[in-house]
């Protein structure tokens, strides 16, 4: 069951997956009109909350697929809610610094070789830096032998840490890793952390005839397996893809009217010539006698 | 083209139009719309003189109480069905579904097969009080707009008809 919160009189999704569920399993596609956390300054894309038309609201509701929530109740405050907080963070700093000690142990083991290569070579230079002194004040023979020695038994395997010498490190590391809380990532709340039941409210659209005829025309189109965006736009009530609109061109728009309600045929001249400039069929969708809806497509000649 | 001489013949000119004998057997329909017979008869000379359409024909559509056309630009093209309408006309949905559905079509396409009657083409013929017409053609249904392969088909057959037309005006 997909949430959708009903804030200051729209209708809005706020959970990803919720949004992505709308689009690919019910062709719901709604409006992204929130910004982007990491791209603010823009508003080429835009990010959640998914807002939804009146008609794609009364259609989920309809078919069962959502529930209608209260967006417009603030956060709980007090006590309870602060310790419920304060717990949640306490609880992901614990696990950022377990992460933390991971993550420098992983480090260790991987830059042992380099470690240990480097230890022998300081050992290295010391031996030569004792032999120069050796050789400087004592007999040449016993220093020559030992050196040569060293020297030969360096060349033959690649340095490696000792198990011993490695558990020393380790325990540095312990000691050297704080618990330094200004440095934890801290989880912006975008949603309240105690779970809480919520009762759902009602919807109360339609309520004209306007409204309701609008509604009937969206759920026929929709059952016939279109995806429908609002038609703003181009002029009409809404526009009807033959699929995902990120894919597609749409290639109707539809234009609601009651049946007997008269217009010019001036407004047909003006429909058909909005239609044609865009390279679209235009709809008129009313409601015939027996309640089904009928489609007539508009379309310019080009006689002229 | 406005001077008071001119003004002399242009009402000449209208009592001509009323003279016409295709304007009088549209009247002799008897439909109590002479405005609507004014504008089939504009129509009518449009295409025929005009636009220069190989068959065009009136005929009476009592159901609707309205003079409609048929005819075809070309003999290559298909018959169509035309509805002339001064621009002010009031029309509904229903009214609109009604063309489709009352339209008399051609003697010959009845004899093809039964005609689906909503499956029918007609055209509007929509005019204007300086008689300019402009043509929009009612379907039932969905038509899908023609895919982008097509529209560039369509323009290059219109340039090249253009080409043609104005070779021949030449002679």
């Amino acid at each position: 069951m997909i949430d959708l919160y009903l804030c200051h009189g729209n209708v809005y999704v706020w959970n990803a997956s919720a949004a992505c569920d709308l689009r690919e399993r019910h062709r719901i596609v709604g409006t992204f009109v929130g910004a982007l956390p990491r791209l603010p300054r823009q508003n080429v894309r835009l990010g959640r909350p998914l807002q939804l038309m009146p008609e794609e609201t009364t259609l989920l509701l309809n078919k069962g697929i959502a529930r209608l929530l209260d967006g417009n109740i603030p956060p709980k405050t007090g006590e309870d809610a602060a310790q419920a907080v304060t717990e949640h963070r306490q609880q992901s700093f614990r696990e950022q610094a377990e992460i933390c000690r991971n993550d420098r142990k992983r480090k260790l083991h991987e830059m042992a070789s380099v470690i240990a290569k480097g230890r022998a070579a300081k050992r290295k230079k010391l031996a030569q830096k004792e032999k120069a002194d050796d050789e400087s004040s004592s007999s040449v023979s016993t220093s020559d032998v030992t050196s040569s020695t060293w020297d030969e038994h360096e060349e033959e395997e690649e340095p490696r840490l000792s198990v011993e010498e490695m558990k020393e490190l380790e325990a540095k590391l312990e000691k050297t890793t704080g618990y330094n809380e200004q440095a934890f990532l801290v989880q912006i709340m975008t949603e309240q952390v105690s779970e809480e039941t919520q009762e759902t409210i009602p919807w109360n659209y339609p309520t004209t005839d306007t409204e309701a005829l609008r509604c009937h025309v969206f759920q026929d189109l929709w059952e016939k397996g279109y995806f429908l965006t609002s038609g703003g736009k181009f002029g009409g009530d809404f526009l009807v893809y033959p699929g995902d609109p990120f894919r597609y061109h749409s290639f109707y728009i539809a234009v609601c009217r009651p049946r007997t309600e008269n217009m010019e045929a001036l407004d047909i001249v003006r429909l058909g010539r909005l239609g044609s400039n865009v390279k679209k069929t235009v709809l008129l969708c009313s409601e015939s006698e027996t309640g089904e809806i009928n489609y007539t497509s508009l379309q310019w000649t080009g006689m002229n | 083209m406005a001077s008071s001489e001119q003004n002399e013949t242009r009402a000449g000119d209208l009592t001509s139009l009323l003279e016409h004998p295709k304007y009088k057997e549209m009247l002799a329909y008897g439909f109590n719309n002479q405005e609507q017979v004014h504008v089939a008869m504009l129509v009518y000379l449009y295409l025929s003189e005009a636009k220069q359409w190989e068959e065009l024909d009136v005929q009476p559509c009592p159901a609707l109480q309205l003079v409609t056309l048929s005819g075809r630009p070309t003999q290559a093209d298909d018959l169509q069905v035309l509805v002339p309408l001064g621009k002010q006309t009031e029309l509904s949905p229903q009214r609109l579904r009604d063309f489709l559905t009352h339209v008399p079509l051609p003697q010959d396409e009845l004899e093809l097969e039964e005609p689906d009657l909503m499956t029918k083409r007609v055209t509007l013929a929509i005019c204007d009080t300086d008689s300019t017409v402009t043509f929009y053609r009612i379907r039932d249904g969905f038509v899908p707009p023609d895919p982008p392969e097509i529209v560039a088909e369509k323009k290059a057959k219109k340039r090249q008809w253009k080409k043609r037309k104005g070779q021949r005006t030449q002679h």
